[in-house]
């Protein structure tokens, strides 16, 4: 008799086993009406923070189907995780069921850095569901000195050296003034077919694009006084911004 | 600036237990307004600032006094370069804001002194003499464009950051026995441009100096 119970506790455990063994990876299980969805994260279009957002879960299907003992939405959970940190909640208090972004400007955050953020939704019956994740980066910027002649003060620019970040691109800053002219030129490269792809960033709003061949430049003016980001994509050389004043 | 100077003379009287004089030994605290003979271009028309100072036992006095002495701005033309500005309302802005501008020096006078003070019936006395440090601060963009740097340096009197030079000073306060009063005083700075024989020299170098002292503690 003991033998027979021990036996058939036996079965059941390695039936058990083979059921767990079987089963999906819990991202899998979980339904897009259990979960944030569509969770994004700012690739290099702000200096100093990165911004996530998503989307909600879908919980009309969920309650249709428990209509007496409807499970709300609680709220959410940021969870951003790297490769020297780890994990770590950003979020001291959950955001509110409402919200559909955060803007992670941490202390630890460092340019050039790729993060992986998750975002946790929380239910009204205590249960909780991890959004597929995404990753996002802050931009890391070099400086570089202006001058009224271009061929001064020029830097020189390798995407496949420092400081080129995630997606393979190199980033300089410097301060325009409002209403000035500026001229982005690509003084030398390392050959005459390259071309340079420019972007002009200043705060958060792209001001110009350019496709610059070898020692070709463009001339913008400055859409307001600060911080502007000149990001260099394609080949490598040396690449010099010059003022020439008011317009 | 204003409300730091106010605040700091509201601490001044408040520390105060008793009426002082301003002869008496104590410490003492006063906002003034410095007013250039001769604008140049070490110290504007108007300077803003104050002093806090010690009045030792017979009269001795040691006194430190900043005040600032200006914004200056500068642009850039094609063809003539770097330039500074006789003021804001000539910078060829584009449009920009004094606030949004990147290109631009502030002034600073810092001066140690020491000396003596009395009284003569209602009216206080004193004299000073010490060093002043005329300082020139740079915009943060002086990193990025560094002929504006170069320009900013080069066009003033010294050339260079701080020029060290020294300075006297003499003048009165009224009433000399209240906590607070009225100070005016006269300041003349040598060394700092070599032109004494010029008859201009005093009015370049000279502040005429107008302030409220409060005087905190002492007997």
């Amino acid at each position: 008799m003991v033998y027979r119970t021990a036996r058939k506790r036996g079965v059941a455990a390695i039936i058990l086993l083979i059921a767990l063994a079987s089963c999906d990876s819990p991202l899998d299980v979980i339904t897009d009406s259990e979960r944030a969805t569509n969770v994004s994260a700012t690739d290099g279009e702000f200096s100093d923070r990165i911004e996530i957002t998503w989307t909600a879960p879908d919980m009309s299907e969920e309650n249709e189907e428990t209509q007496e003992n409807a499970v709300s939405l609680v709220g959410y959970d940021v969870i951003r995780s790297d490769s020297i940190n780890g994990s770590a909640t950003l979020t001291n208090d959950l955001l509110s069921a409402d919200r559909r972004s955060y803007v992670d400007r941490s202390s630890g955050l460092r340019h050039g850095v790729l993060y992986e953020y998750t975002v946790r939704a929380v239910f009204s019956d205590g249960t909780r569901g991890v959004s597929r994740p995404d990753t996002g980066y802050a931009i890391s910027a070099g400086d570089i000195q202006l001058g009224s002649d271009f061929t001064r003060y020029g830097r020189e620019y390798d995407t496949t050296a420092a400081p080129v970040i995630a997606n393979g691109t190199v980033w300089f800053q410097f301060p325009a003034q409002q209403g000035w002219r500026y001229e982005i030129r690509t003084i030398s490269a390392d050959s005459s077919n390259v071309v340079t792809d420019i972007r002009l960033l200043s705060e958060d709003d792209l001001e110009a694009t350019a496709k610059v061949a070898s020692t070709a430049g463009f001339i913008f003016t400055a859409q307001r006084s600060g911080v502007h980001y000149v990001e260099l994509s394609g080949g490598a050389g040396t690449v010099a911004v010059r003022y020439l004043g008011v317009e | 600036m204003y409300r730091v100077l106010v605040l700091l003379g509201a601490l001044g009287v408040m520390a105060v237990p008793r009426v002082t004089a301003q002869t008496a030994s104590g410490a003492f605290i006063s906002g003034e307004l410095g007013i250039g003979l001769e604008t140049d271009d070490l110290v504007d028309g108007i300077a803003l600032g104050g002093s806090v100072g010690y009045r030792f036992p017979r009269g001795l006095l040691l006194m430190g006094t900043y005040l600032f002495a200006g914004t200056d701005y500068y642009y850039f033309e094609e063809g003539t370069g770097w330039q500074k500005s006789p003021s804001w309302a000539d910078v060829p802005n584009g449009g920009s804001s004094s606030n949004d501008w990147l290109f631009y020096r502030q002034r600073h006078v810092v001066g140690l002194a020491a000396g003596l003070s009395g009284s003569v019936g209602p009216v206080g006395v004193f004299g000073t003499g010490g060093v002043l440090l005329n300082v020139l601060s740079l915009s943060d963009a002086e990193d990025y464009y560094p002929d504006f740097s170069t320009a900013a340096e080069q066009s003033s009197i010294a050339g260079g950051r701080v020029l060290a030079t020294t300075a006297i000073r003499a003048g009165i306060s009224y009433p000399a026995e209240g906590t607070v009063a009225g100070t005016l005083s006269y300041m003349v700075n040598f060394d700092r441009i070599d032109d004494t024989t010029t008859t201009s020299y005093f009015q370049r170098n000279s502040l005429i100096i107008v302030g409220v002292s409060f005087q905190a503690g002492g007997r």
